[in-house]
Order: structure tokens, then C-alpha cells, then sequence
């Protein structure tokens, strides 16, 4: 690994190094980065061994783009970005390869009706940390690909909805529809599974 | 509300909907307990799935994760560097070195018109004659050639004496 040689170059300069061919500068990068970028990968994929190589691939793509990070964002927004767009792709692929059957299940509502029933309290109040976690992971496992991908991109990555859009090639009223739909799936999920072992 | 009106909730509650109709829904859901509820319901989940993005941590070690990402991209050529914008004096050089050689192209074909060599102009056309042939001025030395004779004079004038020196056959 890069070693300290770089533990106090900050992200900018390092990308400097790494557009002009500077290997160990890139290497550092990803130290830096690594978790952000594989966790991101995970949330959208749920898969282990997929976040892991769609993770890495991003990480090839961005050395290979490097020349077009233009610092508008940070770095590690940038390689998030990346990810994320690898991930979606990995998704639409894994999409069509699915039935019909099933692809019909993933529609906007995803089987829901607007008007269920209102969970009244916090379904995760007084849940340990980790508890907390476990309940919150099996609850994102559960949800329809393109609910957890608006979720994800709104909750975890602080996207716009107009920006989800373009991210994902819907529409804004799209994504509304998908994140309301997804929140209250979430909120039931959430009640079922705290009364789970 | 109207039945399309719950899906604007969650617009409402990040902010996406336009001020007039962020308003109008907002007063709606004051009048409406089951909409005030919904809304209630949507902002703790959002607050749930917000507060639980902790970072995960990659099931392998950095020098594994690394390794496959150098194996690819050594096999991948180096990042292409950008190409600068060319400075001031690269794109006078750009203009000036053409505009150099033309004028110098110039410059010979003029002065070649304008002085012609003495050994061009005395040259004749007939092999039999004799001829005189005056080299380069920076030389001083002046050349009779007579094929018929097989002979050939050079003179070299020694400019500080003014006397010239005479040889044969080109030698001296």
C-alpha cells in the first residue's frame, strides 16, 4: 500500500498526482475511500460479493476518468456517483433477466394502497444500535429494487429529486410516487420486523 | 385533499413542492388528522432510514481490495493526460516559423532573379568554348575551363595584395 507517504495529502492534491499517472496516489484514494464507496454499493445491491466488484469496477472507471473530475463536487462524491451508476446498470441488467411475473411486482405502488393503515409510533423507538441496524438492513432487503434505489439516493446520498431522475431515467412525479410508496413500505416493514426474533 | 394529494406528501416533506403548493397542502393537512398522521408517519421514517446509514465496512482487507484494482488498471494504460491550452508564445511560434520560411523562400527566389551568378550568366551553351566562370564572391577566385584544351585556370586574387596567384586543374 501507499504507506504514509501520503497520509497528509489532501484528496485534491492526490488527484493531481493521480491524473499525471501517480499510482500510489490513486492507491490512497481508495484507502481513504474504500468503505464509503463499497457501502453505497451494497445498499443499492444487498449482495456482498456484487458490492464488492461493482465497488472495485468503480474504482478502474474512475482512474480511467480522472481527467474529467472537474472538482465541482468532492472527490469521494464524484467516485459515489460512479458507483452509484454502475450499481443502477448492474440492476437493469439483473431486471430483464427476470420474468415478467416478477418484474410486474415491481411497479410503482409495489402492492400497496395509499390509504393503509397509519403505524402511529416510531416501529424502531428503544432499539439497540446494532438491533436497530439489523432491522433497518432486513427491512431495505425486503423492498422492491426501485424502492430501495430511491431511497437510497434520497436518504443516504441527499439527491433532489430532479437529480434522482436523471440518475435513474424517470420522471420527478416518478420519483415522488416511488419514494412515498417506498416510506411507507419502509414504516410497515420496520413495525413487522421489530416483533421478529 | 384530494386523492392524488397523500403522494405530495412526501414532496412536502422534502421540500419539492413549489411554495404556493407547499402552502396550500401544508394548511390541508392541519384541517385533516388522518393526512397530519401520514405525514407524521412518512417524516419518522425518513428520520429512521437517515439516522441508520452507517458506513459498512468491506468484508476484506485493503491490500486484497486494492489488488484486484491495481491488476486492472496496470492492464489499462495511464490516465490520458489533459492537453493544456497552448500558451502566447506557442501560437506565436505557431505563426511566426511559417511566415519565417515563407519570407525566406522569398528572399531566395528574389535575390536569384535580381543578382544573377556570374557563372550562370557566362555560361555558353556550346561545350567547345571556352569559359570563364567567376565563383562565389566570398572566394576570390575566378575559374577558364577549356574542354577542347582539357585545361582549367584558377585564379585567386589575394585581395590585400591585389595580385593574383594562378594555378591549374583546380589545384590551389
Amino acid at each position: 500500500m501507499s504507506g504514509p507517504a501520503f497520509s497528509t495529502t489532501d484528496d485534491d492534491e492526490l488527484v493531481q498526482l493521480a491524473r499525471r499517472g501517480e499510482l500510489a496516489a490513486f492507491e490512497e484514494l481508495v484507502g481513504r475511500h474504500r468503505d464509503k464507496i463499497y457501502a453505497r454499493a451494497f445498499s443499492l445491491t444487498r449482495n456482498e460479493d456484487e458490492a464488492m466488484d461493482l465497488s472495485q469496477s468503480a474504482w478502474v472507471k474512475g482512474w480511467q476518468r480522472l481527467q474529467q473530475f472537474q472538482g465541482e463536487s468532492s472527490f469521494a462524491t464524484w467516485m459515489t456517483r460512479i458507483v452509484i451508476n454502475l450499481c443502477l446498470d448492474y440492476l437493469r441488467r439483473q431486471k430483464r433477466r427476470r420474468t415478467e411475473s416478477l418484474e410486474a411486482m415491481a411497479e410503482e405502488n409495489d402492492g400497496l394502497e395509499p390509504h393503509l393503515p397509519v403505524i402511529p409510533v416510531n416501529p424502531t423507538a428503544g432499539l439497540e444500535r446494532l438491533e436497530l441496524r439489523r432491522v433497518i438492513d432486513d427491512a431495505l432487503d425486503r423492498l422492491s429494487v426501485e424502492h430501495r434505489t430511491v431511497l437510497v439516493l434520497h436518504e443516504f446520498e441527499a439527491m433532489e429529486y430532479k437529480d434522482i431522475a436523471k440518475t435513474i431515467g424517470c420522471s420527478p412525479g416518478t420519483v415522488m410516487s416511488r419514494l412515498f410508496y417506498a416510506r411507507r413500505k419502509m414504516a410497515a416493514l420496520l413495525a413487522d420486523l421489530r416483533n421478529q426474533p | 385533499m384530494n386523492p392524488a394529494d397523500p403522494l405530495k406528501l412526501s414532496a412536502l416533506l422534502d421540500g419539492e413542492l413549489p411554495p404556493a403548493e407547499a402552502r396550500d397542502l401544508s394548511a390541508a393537512v392541519q384541517r385533516d388528522p388522518a393526512a397530519a398522521a401520514l405525514l407524521a408517519e412518512l417524516q419518522t421514517t425518513r428520520q429512521v432510514l437517515r439516522s441508520a446509514d452507517l458506513p459498512a465496512t468491506l468484508p476484506a482487507s485493503r491490500e486484497f481490495y486494492w489488488s484486484k484494482i491495481e491488476r486492472d488498471i496496470r492492464r489499462l494504460s495511464p490516465p490520458t493526460p489533459a492537453r493544456s491550452e497552448p500558451g502566447l508564445w506557442a501560437k506565436l511560434r505557431l505563426l511566426i516559423l511559417p511566415t519565417a520560411a515563407l519570407a525566406a523562400l522569398v528572399v531566395v527566389i528574389v535575390t536569384g532573379h535580381l543578382n544573377p551568378t556570374p557563372a550562370a550568366s557566362k555560361k555558353v551553351a556550346d561545350p567547345d568554348t571556352p569559359t570563364v566562370e567567376t565563383a562565389l564572391a566570398s572566394t576570390d577566385a575566378t575559374t577558364y575551363r577549356d574542354t577542347s584544351e582539357g585545361t582549367t585556370l584558377v585564379w585567386f586574387t589575394n585581395k590585400k595584395a591585389a595580385a593574383p596567384v594562378a594555378g591549374t586543374n583546380g589545384v590551389n
